[in-house]
């Protein structure tokens, strides 16, 4: 198994409130991580400081993504090293036509590959196959970045701006919350086809329900700003009978 | 977000500041009957014309200068300003006009050559006092549209100026339009006979070019019942460290069923950002909805001047006429903006919709500021209006003034605001998709005006969208 | 005497008001916050100019301010008539300097306990000009509910009065003002200070009911953390002119401010809400948030208004406004009607829930059955 991701004694703040405090992780080429824990634990904080969010400050530690240290680099410098985060609130930006900004996105990303920008209607036909193997409506095209979407849709254009982006790391923080039993479905089988050898997954979630769907090949534990258990699914039926206080305190 | 960065962005230059290299006759400073006398002379007008101007100037001799707006200045001297600018050599002939006025407006991006021009727009383009050139006017004569500067308008369409000049924004409206009254040097008239839908898209282009020059352009269009014509003014100006004075009237005369959209790209030099030179760009623009179901569309991106005092406004006396003001205004440097819109409502379910974007940056400070009045007899009219600014560092200012009065209980009038810096979460979301910060502030901004800009025509909006961008690279910060 | 024609030379010794006043210079119609109240008529007036007295107050529950002077006054209550009290330097309206120029010594109520207060102010002197200042000290930590009402009986006259409240850290002063006057000829102007120190919250409640002239011009300024709540009713009726006007200073970090105007104006009554809110460089986090909503009557009415928002810092947490001016809803008056109310009632019910916001915040019945009383006497 190859290392594509080692975080080693992560400490971080978000103002003055220290969040992290010290975690060791390491995720592997490949492979499904899901990061489960208690509100509170750090699981988001956690996410937002791999993609090197502003509100984050990292006082200790370090990230290192395929053999290098990430966390002075600007969040759009990760992003086109290939680490890719579906948003817990995707936000609306108002006036700012869906399929522009993904071709943008895309072609920022094609140019850092040294690969030659599609055009439009290279774009268009791109997105078009992909709008209607999620079976998603053509419409939203012409919409504004995520304005007026549901909840269901905005985690579904998430899985879609995924699909045309090709991540190398995929960040999912709560992609199941707010989903009803059909869209969850839905964003499963999304994923499941993107799983391959080289892509690997962080999956952040509270519940069970999507790892019955999507399996993870290993399940981290946090609690209070510290990994607690890493092993694999069988840490998920203990969590559903006992609840996390049976890992006991960090 | 990363402020640094973002004072990069909008922190560009001014491309458009270059000097025309020609020979011009300027009038010498200084404002009295004589120089009155003078602009009149050198236009050849008759003498009802000279009369106007010698009552406006009288008037305005009399009038103080508005000190409402939120934008202060150091005081105008108009006996330190030149009337009267105008290149020597040159007639309405292309083969005539100056090779550097032609080689200076191609680089201005406006071709006066008719086989190079931009298909579908007919061009008057005027420098400093005069107009250089008209272009398509043959063709457009053919329908009986007439579009010329307008001194021609005033020796050849005499009974047409008397009905209409002044009947919208009188001479003695304001300080400024008094002052135009008196001393206006070209500009642009237009008249679109009955039932005629004009087939290009008609522009104007102004550009400042001598030192020390005032200029006061005036603009008088007429729809004729049942017509439509879409009009568009762009303008610019070579980069000084003096301020140069603008004070421009236009008016608008919609007869029923007509519609004149009206854009304006105001691109005068801004100035530096310590406040040195830059227009003083002081224009009453006035649009009368004469008849019944008439329409005016006012949309507007001004991103120049170092001083802008400006209000495009509606008069709604015809029943269900309809005002639009669309508008963008972009203030950096030590930039400072006061515009909005006046919407009058007199005439019965006359509407009004008013969409007005304001960005500021850097040490700009933009106010909108806009008055709705609904009188008595406006039974069942409609307002409707909607003001966003948006901050972009934290040494500007966005300001909102409005003023909504309201006599009719049959109408409605609604008003809208929000100030609000770029959103972070907005700026993270589109960087963690690897645009970078510059393209994602851009993406934004043109997000927040995309209803305006939607307004302007084709030819222009793509214009508009460059400089906008122009416009904010540096100025993030 | 005519407001125009004061001699200000009288006034030599208080150098530094008459300055201020000198620099300003009395108001015109063009003067933005008088726009639209109609000031002329007003300053052009003959009036009899007519000091308050210094006497001994009554003791009572309630503070009684007959024509400027303490007539009553509960015995424990600390109330000094002081001289040279401190003014607020940047006050926009140039009557605050005038009124504080022709009243040289000031009401001086001082707070230093959680209390509740009423103070009844009654206006009976016709064809007078009668100027009085009532300066209001919360003490660091306190509550104060201050309740005021005003009983008109002055034909013809102007009162000039108004507070310069200073609230100090951490205290909380909730004021309503019950204005209500009928008589027509009866103006009065008043500017109004209020300093909001550290953490301290100001609530307000204005209620202008009836047909008189009156403006009330409120410089309010917020220090950190500080808030305030502002809230207007407006019924006007006959000729009535009645406004509020307002510059609300945000200057300390995280402070906010909240206004809602919900006026109701009918014959040719005038309604004026003005309410500048300012956001300056240093308050940051700061939030303003401003609704006007106005109905009309009858065509005629006239209401006037002017939300706006000067925000000189991009760290701003929320600033919107938004204003209204329409008429009843008549898909909801249908509604009522089909059910079996009458009109009148119908549209009594709509008017009284268009109010209902602001008496629901303000919790007290009796003033809604004070609105209810005469807006049916009005119909």
């Amino acid at each position: 198994m190859k290392k594509v991701m080692q975080i080693i004694n992560l400490h971080a703040k978000i103002g003055e409130k220290e969040i992290l405090k010290g975690i060791d992780l390491d995720m592997f080429e490949g492979k499904v991580h899901a990061i489960m824990g208690p509100n509170g634990a750090g699981k988001s904080t956690l996410s937002k400081t791999i993609v090197g969010h502003p509100d984050v400050e990292v006082t200790e530690g370090d990230i290192i993504y395929k053999g290098k240290s990430i966390i002075d680099m600007e969040p759009e410098e990760r992003a086109l090293e290939g680490i890719f985060m579906s948003f817990q609130h995707p936000v609306e930006i108002p006036g700012v036509n869906n399929a522009y900004f993904l071709r943008t996105a895309l072609n920022a990303k094609r140019k850092h590959l040294g690969l030659k920008p599609l055009n439009a209607a290279e774009f268009l036909k791109l997105l078009k196959s992909k709008i209607k193997e999620l079976g998603m409506k053509e419409e939203m095209i012409h919409r504004s970045l995520n304005e007026g979407f549901s909840g269901g849709e905005k985690k579904l254009n998430e899985i879609l701006q995924m699909e045309i982006l090709e991540p190398d790391f995929v960040i999912l923080d709560e992609i199941d919350s707010g989903l009803d039993i059909d869209a969850l479905k839905k964003v499963s089988e999304a994923i499941n086809n993107m799983r391959d050898s080289k892509r690997t997954f962080m999956i952040i979630t509270h519940y069970r329900k999507i790892l019955d769907y999507i399996e993870p090949d290993f399940v981290h534990v946090l609690k209070n700003g510290k990994v607690l258990k890493t092993g694999g699914i069988e840490i998920v039926d203990a969590l559903e009978k006992e609840g996390y206080k049976i890992f006991g305190d960090a | 977000m990363g402020m640094e960065k973002v004072d990069k962005i909008i922190n560009s230059d001014y491309e458009l500041g270059f000097e025309i290299d020609i020979e011009e006759e300027t009038a010498p400073p200084g404002l009295t009957e004589d120089t009155i006398k003078f602009i009149s002379a050198k236009k050849n007008e008759p003498d009802w014309m000279l009369e106007l101007r010698l009552k406006a100037f009288h008037a305005w001799q009399k009038m103080e200068e508005p000190k409402w707006a939120k934008v202060t200045y150091p005081p105008i001297d108009y006996q330190a300003i030149s009337y009267w600018a105008a290149p020597k050599k040159g007639s309405k002939s292309l083969d005539e006009v100056d090779p550097e006025i032609l080689k200076a407006y191609e680089k201005l991006g406006i071709p006066l050559e008719e086989q190079k021009a931009l298909a579908g727009v007919a061009v008057d383009a005027v420098l400093d006092s005069v107009s250089v050139k008209t272009t398509f006017v043959e063709e457009l004569n053919k329908l009986g549209i007439i579009f010329c500067s307008i001194s021609e308008a005033i020796r050849d369409y005499p009974d047409l100026v008397k009905k209409y000049m002044f009947s919208v924004v009188p001479m003695t409206d304001n300080f400024f339009a008094a002052l135009n009254s008196a001393v206006f040097s070209d500009g642009t008239f237009v008249y679109i006979p009955k039932g005629v839908k004009c087939p290009m898209e008609l522009s104007t282009y102004f550009r400042i070019n001598a030192q020390n020059t005032g200029q006061f352009e005036r603009t008088l269009i007429i729809a004729d019942e049942g017509s439509y014509v879409s009009y568009n003014e762009g303008c610019s100006a070579p980069s000084r460290d003096e301020n140069q004075l603008h004070a421009a009237v236009v008016e608008l005369i919609a007869h029923k069923d007509a519609h004149i959209n009206y854009s304006t790209i105001q691109n005068w030099y801004p100035g530096d950002i310590e406040g040195n030179g830059g227009i003083y760009n002081f224009v009453t623009k006035r649009g009368l909805c004469e008849g019944e179901n008439s329409k005016i569309t006012w949309t507007q991106v001004e991103t120049g001047s170092v001083i802008t005092w400006k209000y495009p406004s509606c008069i709604l006396k015809g029943d269900n006429s309809v005002g639009e003001f669309y508008s963008v205004a972009i203030t950096r440097l030590a930039q400072q903006a006061d515009t909005g819109t006046k919407m009058i409502h007199i005439g019965k379910n006359t509407k009004s919709l008013i969409i007005s974007k304001g960005i500021s940056a850097q040490k700009g400070q933009n106010s909108y500021r806009g008055l709705v009045k609904i009188h008595e007899s406006a039974k069942g009219a409609k307002n409707f209006s909607e003001c966003d600014s948006l901050l972009i560092g934290d040494n500007c200012g966005a300001h909102t003034f409005p003023y909504l009065e309201s006599k009719c209980a049959s109408a409605q009038v609604e008003h809208e605001a929000t100030t609000s810096k770029i959103s972070e979460e907005q700026l993270f979301y589109l960087r963690q998709r690897g645009i970078s910060e510059e393209d994602a502030v851009s993406m934004i901004v043109h997000g927040f005006c995309k209803d305006v800009l939607n307004k302007l025509p084709m030819e222009f909006a793509v214009e508009a969208k460059a400089l906008l961008d122009l416009t904010l690279e540096g100025s993030v910060g | 005497m005519k407001l125009v024609d004061i001699n200000f030379e009288e006034f030599k010794e208080q150098k530094a008001l008459l300055q201020k006043l000198k620099s300003m210079g009395l108001p015109t119609p063009k003067t933005e916050h008088y726009r639209y109240f109609g000031i002329k008529p007003i300053l052009d007036k003959e009036y009899a100019l007519t000091m308050p007295k210094t006497q001994k107050p009554e003791e009572a529950n309630h503070i009684e301010i007959e024509d400027g002077s303490v007539v009553k006054a509960p015995k424990s209550l600390y109330i000094e008539m002081q001289k040279n009290i401190k003014i607020d330097d940047s006050h926009y309206d140039q009557i605050y300097y005038l009124n504080h120029l022709l009243s040289e010594r000031v009401i001086h109520i001082e707070c230093e306990e959680d209390m509740d207060l009423k103070i009844v102010h009654k206006h009976t002197l016709s064809k007078a000009l009668v100027p009085y200042r009532i300066k209001l000290t919360i003490a660091a930590g306190k509550r104060v509910n201050f309740y005021e009402e005003h009983l008109v009986l002055a034909q013809d006259a102007l009162y000039l009065y108004g507070y310069d409240i200073d609230l100090q850290e951490n205290a909380s002063l909730k004021l309503v003002q019950n204005r209500i006057s009928n008589l027509d000829e009866f103006a009065l102007i008043a500017p109004h200070s209020v300093q909001c120190n550290k953490k301290s919250n100001f609530a307000l409640f204005t209620f202008d009911f009836g047909s008189a002239k009156t403006l009330h011009n409120y410089h309010i300024v917020l220090q950190e953390e500080a808030t305030t709540d502002a809230n207007h009713v407006i019924f006007g009726s006959s000729s009535g002119r009645m406004g509020n006007t307002f510059h609300i200073e945000n200057r300390g970090k995280e402070s906010k401010t909240t206004q809602l105007s919900r006026n109701i104006l009918k014959d040719k009554a005038r309604g004026i809400f003005d309410g500048l809110l300012i956001v300056k460089n240093p308050a940051k986090y700061s939030s303003i948030y401003q609704d006007s909503k106005t109905i009309l009557l009858n065509d005629g009415a006239f209401m006037v208004s002017k939300p706006q928002m000067e925000i000189y810092t991009e760290y701003i947490s929320e600033a919107t406004h938004g204003s209204a001016t329409g008429h009843i809803d008549e898909e909801a008056l249908f509604y009522l009607r089909q059910r079996g109310i009458e009109e009148s009632l119908a549209k009594e019910m709509m008017v009284v829930s268009f109010l209902n916001e602001i008496f629901e915040k303000l919790g007290d019945e009796e003033i809604k059955e004070e609105f209810i009383k005469l807006y049916e006497e009005r119909q």
